[in-house]
């Protein structure tokens, strides 16, 4: 079967996918909904920061459900997926869903940052800020499907959003603590292999983080997890045996 | 046409140590319906999925020399988002037929496996489990497939759709497909088949033509000797 046409085929039944998603069309909604009333009730400012903080987010939300239960539910059994046209299509999911993250963000970045350099409340440096925002999308993207090959349903987002939520409790912890975690990390100067260690570990699941100014450098190790998720996915992949739960 | 449409030489696949399929080998003709007959847990889905790539083969080797295959599982599951048209158009778009002959060809095999066409526009899991089995050997025959593989191939039919596809077996081989179906139904196998595998503890135990001579008067006694077994008390 030549690669074109099954490509086309995992491209129509993703976008299927996430144009009949409820979570999705909520995300989608809720999100610029969100930076407009930041905008309306804070500045431009925040609204356009708390845009390139938040939009990884977005490519978390679609990456739910990526492929646990296809499998186990024996739904890739199908005459469209004979041979290895399963792996293809498991894998070729990645990059449709990094397509549709990216021209998503950039539907909603292009008007906002427009705005801002007619009103020069923005500059060329947020393209940056943008590119950071987007590789962390993909890093997401690559976790999520990861994950969901071990955790049912849409769990995978589950579990990394908890995951991330105690993380976000420690930090709030750590700010009674002077020269703690908190403090590091707004100075973004990690002195010690402990805490270099501890924020390379706070990183990776929030990739969000190496948004600030000051960690913005941090975006290789990002791109180092990437491609390591991106590698792990391809090997379970590449083993997949079609068994039903 | 004739020829050979699949060769299977020593196929083994184990399971956590336990060994599911042994040395399995065998051929499926051009024009012919071959049975393939097992009790519960002989191996005869797994088989089927290493022919198809679905599950890896620990040895062994699958020659496939069909141009295009067509599979119904023997409880076929789908996408919950998806229509049956959409996935009808993926899967034809996928064989490349043309746009204006795809409306076509659905409506001649929606006839012929009497699936009422107002259902597609519906997603294929609201269907019965009859009406989605006959959905999924719709998808399939409409990629004019020259390897036709069922697994259970009446699980969930009613008789009359039982018979339609017993007509359809045969029509298929007439028309040079190989048709390959993995059965307990040895009562609706006896009247079409052409030539007979049996799968025992994973082991392929008799391969035999219907025009081979033998002591047997009938598939069911063919059966019982074949997996009949000292140590089991039978």
């Amino acid at each position: 079967m030549p690669d074109r046409p099954r490509r086309q085929v995992t491209f129509r039944l993703t976008w299927l996918r996430l144009r009949r998603s409820p979570a999705a069309w909520a995300a989608a909604a809720a999100f610029p909904a969100f930076i407009l009333y930041l905008w309306i009730k804070g500045s431009y400012g925040t609204a356009l920061r708390s845009f390139l903080f938040l939009l990884p987010h977005a490519f978390l939300i679609l990456s739910q459900d990526m492929a646990g239960d296809e499998i186990r539910e024996g739904r890739l059994e199908n005459v469209l997926f004979l041979g290895n046209g399963f792996k293809d299509h498991l894998f070729g999911k990645n990059a449709v869903l990094v397509l549709t993250g990216a021209v998503y963000g950039l539907g909603l970045f292009i008007p906002l940052w427009v705005i801002g350099l007619v009103t020069h409340r923005s500059g060329w440096g947020d393209l940056f800020g943008l590119v950071v925002a987007l590789l962390a999308g993909v890093y997401y993207v690559m976790l999520g499907g990861l994950l969901s090959h071990y955790l049912k349903g849409g769990s995978n987002v589950l579990a990394l959003i908890v995951v991330q939520a105690a993380a976000f409790m420690g930090l709030l912890f750590s700010a009674a603590q002077k020269g703690g975690f908190l403090d590091l990390l707004s100075a973004g100067h990690f002195p010690g292999f402990v805490a270099k260690l501890e924020f390379l570990a706070f990183a990776a699941v929030l990739p969000n983080v190496v948004m600030a100014g000051r960690l913005r450098h941090y975006v290789l190790w990002i791109v180092g997890l990437t491609a390591l998720a991106l590698f792990v996915q391809w090997i379970k992949v590449r083993r997949l045996e079609l068994k039903r739960s | 046409m004739s020829g050979t449409a699949l060769v299977v030489r020593g196929l083994s696949k184990s399971f956590a140590g336990v060994m599911a399929v042994r040395d399995a080998g065998f051929s499926l003709e051009r024009g012919r319906v071959t049975a393939f007959l097992g009790e519960n847990g002989a191996g005869k889905t797994t088989t089927i999925k290493m022919v198809l790539g679905f599950l890896r083969k620990d040895s062994g080797e699958v020659e496939l020399r069909a141009r295009t295959v067509g599979y119904v599982p023997e409880q076929p599951a789908f996408f919950s988002w998806i229509k049956g048209a959409e996935l009808l158009d993926c899967t034809l778009r996928m064989h490349g037929v043309p746009l204006e002959r795809r409306r076509e060809r659905i409506a001649t095999w929606c006839e012929k496996l009497s699936l009422d066409p107002g259902l597609l526009e519906r997603r294929v899991p609201t269907y019965s489990q009859g009406n989605r089995k006959k959905f999924s050997y719709l998808q399939s025959l409409l990629v004019s497939p020259d390897l036709f593989i069922v697994d259970e191939p009446f699980t969930a039919l009613d008789p009359t759709s039982i018979m339609a596809a017993r007509r359809l077996f045969c029509e298929l081989a007439e028309g040079g497909a190989a048709v390959f179906m993995s059965t307990h139904l040895i009562s609706e196998v006896e009247k079409i088949y052409d030539d007979v595998i049996i799968i025992r503890g994973g082991a392929v135990v008799l391969r035999k033509r219907r025009e081979d001579p033998g002591p047997w008067p009938d598939l069911e006694t063919l059966f019982l000797s074949s997996v009949r077994s000292p140590f089991r008390g039978e």
